[in-house]
């Protein structure tokens, strides 16, 4: 039976790492209602469609559909929850895709403790961030 | 420019944090936190699995994964199949692959069909080195390819490999000393056992007397036909004498049994009590009386009886053998237990003999220093030892009005080792440079 904080954003998390992810909901806790956690794209997709979460932490690389699509339908089908993705991947071309499937925050597993809560802030806002390690051009 | 410096910086903080949080972890606490360690360098690097193996030392030299992080779907490809791969490692190189149909030669079908299976795209292991010798492997798997190891991976790789093995020895080095202290424990306990043979000869007369007089006894009466009361009574106190006896023996001999250190509750008072037959007749073979002042509301210590048993043994007869040149009627040993602080107690074992002089009091504790002809002069070193490894500490104080007086304290909590609140130092410590790592040449293909 969960508690409703009133004013508490909603989170549903997506990985495929259930140690990793039993480290962000730790890290979240305190700020976020956590209402569902899933371990691919396709049961992201379910949860999200019935949960209509406020924002959407994510990984890219995950089993049965990854993350970028995931995203990508969840946009198409005209989810207005914020998508974030948190991930090992510095790559741009990776970077790219992401922005491209209508995320607004990128941030590196790595820079979890410094950047995950700035860039949930940030996007709540309609703000896009970027993990400041992820440099270059 | 800047980027470099910058993440050059962040590796050293990592480096420094992951040294410190290994070398104050608690033997318990280690392991995960090399795994953490391990996790954070495999999301620095990009990849989704980081391990951490070890060459066992027998011929064959099998490769065990001792610590492994990452997610479930890349498992760990430390495998003794892999033939061509182990040759590279055994060999000093370290297999770099960024994409795996480029990087692996032809000879290394099987490790390209196994990585393919596991889901690995990218790999790059380096070789930790001992004496000259291959002693353990640190690796990182990745699920995307092309993924473009770079030089910087491959120096954190080598620099948290090096900090992971050198606690991992350092533990073994540790668990070495243990045993060690336990086989030297055992030794000195041996020696002290023809000591202590007129005691348990003294001790075991008058029940085996006893149960000698009571048979007879029984004999008589069985000889005269119905059985009496009397026959019942002589009964019951051969069985009892029996006990007495045979619990005796059990006690002594479990002073010279060999073991581990125990962890267990501990009550001193009772342990000192259970001791008080064997404590008595030390005193009383060197003509001393020995008093008892118990404190109450003791904390309960974890420990192990035994060896505190043998702590108070020795100096017992230690304090007992002092007073060796004074008249009987002042010759006391006085083993006292105080609280002396929240979750701590003393106890203190003291003899009223005569002033001691400078140059055997700095003494007293080196190993193999004694004035008796035939001891092995290891009995305070031990003692110390012992208490210590119960997270105490003992020392010696010489009483105003002359003797000794040794002291030793017990802490109350479990893991008493483990320091609560060091501040990580700042090691400071650069990443090696001008070191050439042997990279395989990669094909463009």
């Amino acid at each position: 039976m969960r508690r409703l904080s009133v004013g508490r954003p909603s989170i549903v998390l997506a990985d495929d790492h259930a140690e990793f992810l039993a480290a962000v909901v730790r890290h979240l806790e305190p700020h976020f209602d956590i209402v569902r956690t899933v371990g691919n794209g396709q049961m992201l997709l379910d949860a999200a469609t019935r949960i209509a979460p406020d924002v959407i932490v994510l990984d890219i690389s995950m089993p049965v559909m990854n993350g970028i699509e995931a995203a990508r339908r969840l946009k198409a089908a005209g989810s207005p929850a914020k998508i974030v993705f948190l991930t090992v991947h510095a790559d741009p071309d990776y970077v790219r895709a992401a922005f491209g499937s209508g995320a607004l925050g990128y941030v590196l597993k790595s820079e979890l403790a410094s950047d995950l809560l700035p860039c949930l802030r940030e996007a709540l806002l309609d703000h896009s961030y970027i993990s400041p390690s992820i440099g270059g051009g | 420019m800047a980027r470099v410096i910058e993440s050059s910086g962040r590796f050293e903080r990592f480096v420094a944090e992951f040294t410190s949080s290994l070398l104050n972890a608690s033997a318990d606490a280690l392991d995960e936190r090399i795994r953490d360690g391990l996790g954070q360098l495999a999301y620095t690097a990009g990849a989704e699995r980081s391990s951490f193996a070890r060459f066992s030392e027998k011929v064959g030299r099998e490769l065990t994964v001792t610590h492994s992080f990452g997610k479930p779907a890349i498992p760990t490809p430390f495998r003794a199949d892999l033939v061509w791969y182990l040759d590279q490692l055994n060999g000093g190189h370290c297999p770099t692959l960024s994409r795996l149909s480029a990087d692996l030669p032809a000879e290394a079908a099987v490790e390209r069909d196994v990585f393919h299976a596991m889901g690995i795209r990218a790999h790059v292991a380096v070789p930790v080195f001992q004496s000259g010798q291959v002693w353990g492997v640190i690796g990182l798997s990745s699920a995307s390819e092309p993924h473009p190891w770079t030089a910087d991976d491959l120096l954190r790789l080598r620099v948290a490999g090096e900090i992971i093995a050198a606690v991992m020895r350092r533990r073994d080095l540790e668990e070495t000393t243990r045993h060690l202290r336990d086989e030297l424990t055992h030794v000195a306990r041996v020696a002290a056992l023809g000591d202590l043979t007129v005691a348990i000869t003294h001790e075991l007369t008058q029940p085996l007397t006893a149960i000698r007089t009571n048979g007879q006894a029984t004999k008589r009466l069985l000889a005269r036909g119905v059985p009496t009361n009397e026959l019942a009574d002589a009964l019951t106190d051969i069985v009892d004498d029996s006990t007495r006896a045979a619990d005796l023996i059990e006690r002594l001999a479990g002073l010279f049994r060999r073991r581990e250190l125990a962890r267990i509750p501990v009550d001193i008072n009772q342990a000192i009590r259970d001791f008080d037959v064997i404590a008595r007749a030390e005193s009383r073979r060197r003509g001393a009386r020995l008093v008892l002042r118990l404190g109450s509301d003791l904390p309960q210590i974890m420990g192990d009886a035994v060896q505190l048993q043998q702590v108070l043994l020795n100096l017992v007869r230690n304090a007992a053998e002092a007073m060796a040149g004074l008249p009987p009627t002042v010759r006391e040993v006085e083993i006292t237990t105080l609280a002396t602080a929240p979750g701590q107690m003393t106890v203190s074992v003291g003899d009223s003999g005569p002033p001691i002089d400078d140059a055997v009091f700095e003494r007293l504790f080196s190993a193999f220093y004694t004035t008796k002809p035939d001891g092995l002069g290891m009995g305070l070193a031990i003692s110390r030892a012992i208490v210590e490894a119960h997270g105490g500490r003992l020392w010696a104080e010489r009483r105003p009005a002359g003797g000794l007086l040794v002291l030793f304290t017990l802490p109350a909590q479990k893991n008493p080792a483990a320091p609560a609140d060091l501040q990580p130092e700042h090691a400071g410590a650069k990443p090696r440079r001008g070191r050439t790592l042997d990279v395989p040449k990669t094909r463009r293909g």
